[in-house]
């Protein structure tokens, strides 16, 4: 009995050692990035806008709004809102736009009810008309990234209509990226939603289909069905990544390109010189190696197979097996001359 | 000169065995290039190492099966229980024998017969490797390919990454296993004698063993 139950006791404590050790080198590489460091807000943000647009908030938010009867006057009708008109305040006030008046992008006249609807077709500022060629902003280089986009398929398809709202919310655009301590995962999320209101899976979309001129709608899931794992992929990686040419004036490349030069190559990202360095993990601390770890920022939260494996393994276990290959050569070098 | 032969590897056996080889094979080859990938790469593409070690992965498993429930339906299992007494010194034995026994002609400390085929070392690392190892990475691959079922978070702990490298030390167990299993088969009365047999499934005797 007892050896037998020794043996299997031995064989027992040495699985639990290898699984410790493994639990401790990745708890020492995990554990320090794992704990952010993020300055203390400093002061609460004073609102200057809030009254202005509880004006206009007070209907477009709720989905039955309250309008005078203009046959009654001691009576008001409840009308039903669009849900493409119900503003998100929490989101709204803690965007990039945070504290701007409705009518700072929105015409004056839109304090008439119910709204002229002329008014759908007023043009809205752009971008670059506020912030081109101001120094406060020069760390997102606009005018670069105007530049890119103007080189996309989607403005080469659309020269009219598609522009930079087209992707970047209204009223909720939030820079999530250049958060270098922000969640992988969570950038992703946000970009890839900025895509996905246009390219979801359906096979038809008032978006998508404003700007295709008609043209069918591809269903996503179908046309990346090559790629195995393909929704973990989608919540691991950008499709800006894959789709947009790099640029290395911007934090966030902006030229879609045709689907023929889209990254297809797995090893482009499955290896030690992965393009996610470059791309998603482009405002992260650049670190060669940790512990022996190749690429050690993607691990906080990824595991991407080739482009994260470990020097040291990988040496110990070269080294291991070059041992025993050379005890089974003087093994075989005693076997001849002995003639056993 | 007539030599003795005993039936040791049944037909199931057998099959198993070398279905068994060359998955393991495959397996190993298709890691490597997935482990160390790259643009130029001489090994496999990742995309077509990916989709076969995917089959292999999945191919082994079920194979695994047939040993498992082979070894509990057949005699077989004998072969893997480990005796009560005097076990650790046994396995002294045959490792002495292995490093100097067999250099100064002696005899195997534990010839093979119908009862046991396997000496006290083939014994512990065979049911380590297949009680233990194998089921590990038929366990850790099945995560991985399962990927969503990982948790993200094992406390602290990268979910994927850590479930990654416990199958990358048993790949890397399994390789060195395989790596010696196959040398010590060369150590039959005739370097070549243990490869006739996990074929044809007989053993044949040495002149002492007889
Ligand atoms: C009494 C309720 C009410 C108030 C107050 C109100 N709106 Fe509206 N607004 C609406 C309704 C209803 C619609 C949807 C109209 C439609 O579907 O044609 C709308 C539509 C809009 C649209 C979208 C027009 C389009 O169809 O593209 C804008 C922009 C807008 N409102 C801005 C404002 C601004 C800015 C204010 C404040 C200055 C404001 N609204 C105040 C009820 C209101
Ligand atoms: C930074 C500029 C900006 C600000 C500030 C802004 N909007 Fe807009 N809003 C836009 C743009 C651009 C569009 C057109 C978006 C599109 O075509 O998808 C728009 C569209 C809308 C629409 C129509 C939505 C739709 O899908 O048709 C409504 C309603 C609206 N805004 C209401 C508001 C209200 C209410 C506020 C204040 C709380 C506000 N907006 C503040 C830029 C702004
Ligand atoms: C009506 C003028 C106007 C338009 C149009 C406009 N912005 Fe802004 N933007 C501002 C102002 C003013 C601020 C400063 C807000 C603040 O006080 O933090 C700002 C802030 C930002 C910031 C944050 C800057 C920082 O330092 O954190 C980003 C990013 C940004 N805008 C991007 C855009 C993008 C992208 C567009 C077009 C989709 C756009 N803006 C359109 C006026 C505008
Ligand atoms: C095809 C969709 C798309 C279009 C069109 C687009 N953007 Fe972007 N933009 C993005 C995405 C995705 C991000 C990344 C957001 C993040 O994570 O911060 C981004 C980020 C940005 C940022 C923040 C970059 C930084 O350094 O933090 C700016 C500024 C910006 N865009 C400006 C523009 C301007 C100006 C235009 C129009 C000329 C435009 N974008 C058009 C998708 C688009
Ligand atoms: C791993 C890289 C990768 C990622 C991530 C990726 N794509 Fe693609 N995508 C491609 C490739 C390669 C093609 C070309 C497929 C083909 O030619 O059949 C493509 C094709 C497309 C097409 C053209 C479909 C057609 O045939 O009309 C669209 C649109 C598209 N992708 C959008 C997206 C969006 C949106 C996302 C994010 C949700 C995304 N892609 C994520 C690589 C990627
Ligand atoms: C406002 C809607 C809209 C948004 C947002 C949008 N797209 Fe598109 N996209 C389109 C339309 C429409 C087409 C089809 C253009 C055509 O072929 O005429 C298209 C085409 C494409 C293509 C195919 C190009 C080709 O070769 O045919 C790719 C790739 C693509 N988009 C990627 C993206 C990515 C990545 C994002 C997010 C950063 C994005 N799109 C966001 C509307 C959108
Ligand atoms: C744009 C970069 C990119 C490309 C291209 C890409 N992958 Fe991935 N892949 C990732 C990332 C990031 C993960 C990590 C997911 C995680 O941690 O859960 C991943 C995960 C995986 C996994 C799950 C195992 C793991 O690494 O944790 C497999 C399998 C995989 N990819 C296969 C492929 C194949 C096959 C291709 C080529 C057809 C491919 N990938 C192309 C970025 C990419």
């Amino acid at each position: 009995m007892s050896s037998a139950f020794k043996m299997n006791k031995i064989g027992i404590v040495i699985g639990v050692l290898i699984l410790l050790l493994v639990v401790s080198i990745i708890f020492t590489i995990q554990n320090k990035p794992f704990t952010k460091i993020r300055k203390k807000a400093h002061q609460p943000k004073e609102y200057t806008s809030k009254g202005d647009n509880a004006k206009c908030l007070k209907c477009h938010t709720v989905s039955r709004y309250e309008i005078n009867n203009p046959d009654d006057s001691t009576t008001v009708l409840l009308k039903r809102m669009p849900a493409r008109c119900i503003i998100d305040t929490n989101r709204y006030y803690t965007s990039n736009h945070w504290d701007f008046k409705c009518t700072d992008c929105h015409s004056d006249a839109y304090s008439k009810v119910p709204h002229d609807s002329k008014l759908k077709y007023a043009q809205i500022n752009t971008c670059l008309d506020c912030h081109a060629e101001d120094a406060k902003y020069a760390k997102f280089h606009f005018e670069n990234i105007d530049t890119a986009f103007r080189k996309s398929m989607h403005f080469k398809n659309d020269t009219v209509n598609f522009n930079c709202w087209s992707c970047h919310n209204a009223h909720y655009n939030k820079t999530s990226m250049r958060d270098s301590l922000q969640d992988i995962k969570i950038t992703v999320a946000t970009d890839n939603a900025m895509c996905m209101k246009c390219h979801d899976t359906s096979t038809s979309n008032d978006y998508y289909e404003f700007y295709s001129k008609g043209k069918a709608k591809a269903n996503i899931y179908e046309k990346h069905q090559w790629l195995p794992m393909l929704e973990n992929h989608l919540l691991n990686v950008r499709c800006i990544d894959c789709h947009a040419a790099m640029d290395p004036k911007t934090l966030v490349a902006h030229t879609i390109q045709p689907k023929s030069l889209s990254v297809r190559a797995c090893a482009d990202c499955h290896s030690p010189n992965s393009i996610l360095i470059k791309s998603l993990y482009k405002n992260r601390p650049q670190a060669g190696s940790r512990f022996g770890f190749l690429n050690p920022q993607t691990l906080q939260e990824q595991d991407i197979i080739g482009s994260n494996r470990n020097y040291y393994l990988d040496l110990i276990f070269l080294f291991v097996l070059g041992f025993a290959g050379f005890v089974i050569l003087i093994h075989i070098i005693f076997r001849i001359i002995k003639k056993a | 000169m007539s030599t003795k032969r005993i039936y040791l590897y049944p037909k199931w056996l057998r099959l198993w065995h070398i279905i068994n080889a060359l998955l393991c094979l495959t397996l190993i080859f298709t890691g490597l290039s997935m482990q160390f990938s790259s643009k130029e790469t001489i090994l496999l593409n990742f995309f077509t190492s990916v989709r076969i070690h995917d089959i292999t992965g999945i191919s082994l498993a079920v194979n695994y099966l047939l040993f498992f429930i082979g070894n509990l339906a057949t005699a077989n299992k004998r072969h893997y229980r480990i005796p009560a007494k005097g076990f650790t010194g046994n396995i002294i034995k045959q490792l002495k024998y292995y490093l100097s026994g067999m250099f100064k002609g002696k005899k195997a400390p534990f010839p093979t017969t119908e009862e046991q085929k396997f000496n006290p070392v083939q014994q512990i690392t065979y049911k380590t490797v297949m009680y233990f190892m194998v089921p590990v990475m038929v366990i850790t691959g099945g995560l991985m390919f399962f990927h969503s079922v990982i948790p993200y978070r094992i406390y602290n702990i990268n979910g994927p990454l850590f479930v990654d490298v416990v199958h990358l030390c048993g790949a890397f167990i399994i390789t060195l296993f395989l790596l010696i299993h196959l040398y010590f088969a060369t150590i039959g009365h005739t370097p070549t004698a243990h490869f006739k047999s996990i074929i044809n499934g007989y053993h044949e005797l040495d002149e002492e063993e007889k």
